[in-house]
């Protein structure tokens, strides 16, 4: 039986489908301004993969921040639940995960479980997300996988004192026109945005296993040096996208399955 | 966004509003009649006003009403377009901008303003400006920031205040025209003495399950404590709640049907958006306390009433070491049986955002329940993002799952 998760978040819409306990196909697709478009397209482009059609799907699982607007959802989850979930599930040692999504950074610290002890988010700000490194890779005019081990070959780190993604783009640009290396630059903003999560972290506390997902973990630059701060490595599953959508996938079968046992016919 | 008012469950709370448009009016006509009024904060000695004969307002409990209305926005940015950070404490802001448009509020305008250091010593420096603008007299009272624990105060400083509240007095004696009334203020005291009395039996009821009178409800009705201390009118509403909290336990009616969750509230509220209060009734939860009302409680030693203002002044909750925060916390959470915390955390606020984490912390150890810590603005609407909220809360109650 296929079980799905869509996880519907500010940058990426990414989808799922999971059949006795292995993933069998999944998708990582750009947002865009629609994000009931965003989650047919996700889910469609998973199910092609396992040559599927929707109706072979039993129960489906929305999250993320558009997780309202996913009609072919039975239920939401919230995606810090469902992230613990996800990432519980592929690493079964983990305690402490750093979600570095689009718009948004979440710390999470879960019991032997996966079930969630605790959370922090950064709030009204950008800043250590996603969106600005994408700001700063196009200042720079870099591809996006470029920037992170550029700024492990900087020499010296720049410091970076702006927290805002807005602010640090003037920062960078004024960098770069006084000659100031583009690795050295890149150095600073990684380091600062070390600075701004690890303080999240410290606010639900850090114990092992540590895991990073979200579209950041493919970053070196961040995640060497956050592991350097934190004077521990790092677990980073395969494919750190989709874990919110997996985690949603989880509890989709999860669901289905007790809907039985309650005479629910499954739903 | 649909900002939305929060839903009540006693009855009486649909007369708070009406009972704050009519002080405001009733403030003016006095003011007309040729009483004096005002303005001040809630966490100094508001009987001495009232025992005066004179009109306390509560600037802060005005700009929750502002925001209740939505019109604290534009005094808001006025005080941004002279240069105030929006980064600064909105009340702060909001206060400046009142000055600025005396004339267009629902309050009379001052004949002479009180402030306290107490919660924030910021707030003394945004009075001074009113002061200036104004061109009003004007009476600060120092608080000192009180060092002990367990509901205990230290002689100096209790010296310290009752010497300024004397001062006090001589300053409304000379405003006023009138001397004070030894008799008048003795029966002041003993009627803030019975709302606190009523207030306490009041809280006592909502331990029972199903939690008959939730933070959504306390939120407004607390406005008597602060505003009118003091006065009949205060006793004679707590009077009538008492009464109707004590029917409903009786009858055993809680706000939802099914009590899954306990929780208590840390904190005033996002004032524009109250109906936040009610988002956890959604998934069973319930909040049944917050710690709001102890921004100023208990009651004053009736033999001697300037005294006994000075150690009620000293012992509010914001204004003192965050053991005390702890303390009261961790009672609540023994005798109101909760399941987690939500601690709304005023931006720009250091005195109830500072300590949270402690709060937090402590309680986690000794009853291993889940705080959220809820970030947001009092009455800045501008800052408010529901769909974050909401997830917040969403998340927060799958931790007491």
């Amino acid at each position: 039986m296929f079980f799905a998760g869509v996880d519907v978040g500010s940058l990426s819409a990414d989808a799922a489908i999971i059949d006795n306990g292995k993933i069998v196909a999944y998708s990582v697709l750009p947002t865009g301004g629609d994000s009931t478009q965003a989650a047919y397209k996700a889910m469609e482009v998973a199910l092609n993969q396992a040559a599927l059609k929707l109706e072979d799907i039993v129960y489906t699982v929305a999250t993320g921040y558009g997780r309202v607007n996913v009609p072919f959802a039975k239920e939401n989850i919230t995606e810090i639940t469902c992230h613990a979930r996800g990432a519980h599930w592929l690493i079964p040692s983990t305690r402490t995960i750093l979600d570095m999504g689009g718009q948004d950074c979440k710390a999470i610290r879960c019991d032997e479980k996966g079930n969630v002890a605790d959370f922090a988010m950064n709030e009204k700000c950008a800043a250590g997300t996603g969106r600005y490194l994408e700001i700063i890779a196009e200042v720079l005019e870099m591809r996006l996988e470029e920037i992170g081990p550029r700024s492990l070959e900087a020499k010296e780190e720049v410091g970076i004192s702006s927290a805002c993604a807005v602010f640090a783009r003037s920062e960078v640009l004024s960098l770069v026109r006084k000659g100031v290396p583009k690795n050295d630059v890149l150095g600073g903003i990684h380091q600062a945005i070390v600075h701004r999560v690890h303080a999240l972290i410290m606010r639900v506390g850090i114990e092992k296993d540590f895991i990073i997902t979200g579209g950041i973990a493919k970053n070196i630059g961040v995640v060497r040096r956050l592991e350097k701060r934190m004077g521990l490595d790092a677990k980073i599953p395969g494919e750190p996208q989709i874990v919110g959508a997996l985690g949603a996938a989880l509890f989709a079968e999860e669901r289905f399955h007790s809907g039985i046992q309650n005479g629910k016919g499954g739903i | 966004m649909n900002f939305q008012t929060s839903k009540k469950t006693v009855n009486l709370s649909k007369e708070i509003w009406p009972m704050v448009r009519q002080y405001y009016a009733w403030a003016k006509e006095k003011q007309k009649a040729g009483k004096k009024v005002v303005w001040t904060v809630g966490l100094g000695p508001n009987e001495l006003f009232h025992a005066f004969g004179s009109v306390p307002i509560f600037l802060e409990q005005y700009s929750i009403v502002m925001a209740g209305r939505h019109q604290v926005t534009k005094y808001l940015e006025m005080a941004e377009n002279l240069g105030f950070s929006r980064d600064s404490c909105s009340y702060n802001r909001a206060l400046i901008g009142y000055a600025m448009e005396p004339d267009g509020l629902l309050i009379p305008k001052p004949d002479f303003i009180m402030a306290t250091a107490t919660p924030c010593d910021s707030s003394n420096k945004s009075f001074l400006n009113l002061v200036s603008r104004l061109g009003v007299p004007y009476y600060h009272l120092d608080v000192p920031f009180n060092r002990m624990t367990g509901g205990e105060v230290e002689t100096h400083q209790v010296n310290y205040v009752e010497n300024q509240l004397r001062e006090l007095v001589s300053f409304l004696e000379k405003e006023t025209g009138f001397p004070l009334a030894e008799e008048r203020l003795n029966e002041v005291v003993e009627l803030a003495n019975r709302a606190d009395e009523l207030w306490t039996k009041i809280s006592e009821l909502r331990k029972a399950i199903p939690c008959p009178m939730t933070v959504a409800d306390e939120m407004g009705l607390a406005y008597p404590l602060f505003q009118l201390p003091g006065t009949k009118q205060a006793v004679e509403f707590y009077e009538r709640l008492l009464e109707e909290v004590s029917e409903r336990v009786r009858k055993g009616e809680g706000a939802i049907p099914q009590e899954r969750y306990r929780i208590l509230w840390l904190g005033p509220a996002a004032w524009y958006h109250l109906r936040v209060l009610n988002y956890v009734e959604d998934y069973g939860g319930v909040l049944v306390k917050s710690d709001f009302d102890y921004l100023i409680r208990g009651k004053i030693s009736p033999e001697n009433p300037l005294r006994g203002m000075a150690e009620k002044t000293i012992l509010g909750l914001l204004n003192g070491v965050v053991e005390n925060r702890i303390q009261l916390a961790r009672q609540f959470v023994r005798e109101y049986r909760i399941n987690g915390v939500i601690a709304f955390s005023h931006f720009g606020c250091r005195q109830y955002g500072g300590g949270q984490r402690a709060v937090k912390d402590a309680l986690f150890e000794e009853f291993g329940i889940p705080t959220l810590i809820l970030e947001g603005d009092n009455i800045d609407e501008r800052n408010y993002a529901d769909d974050q909220v909401r997830s917040r809360i969403e998340d927060f109650i799958s931790l007491m799952m």
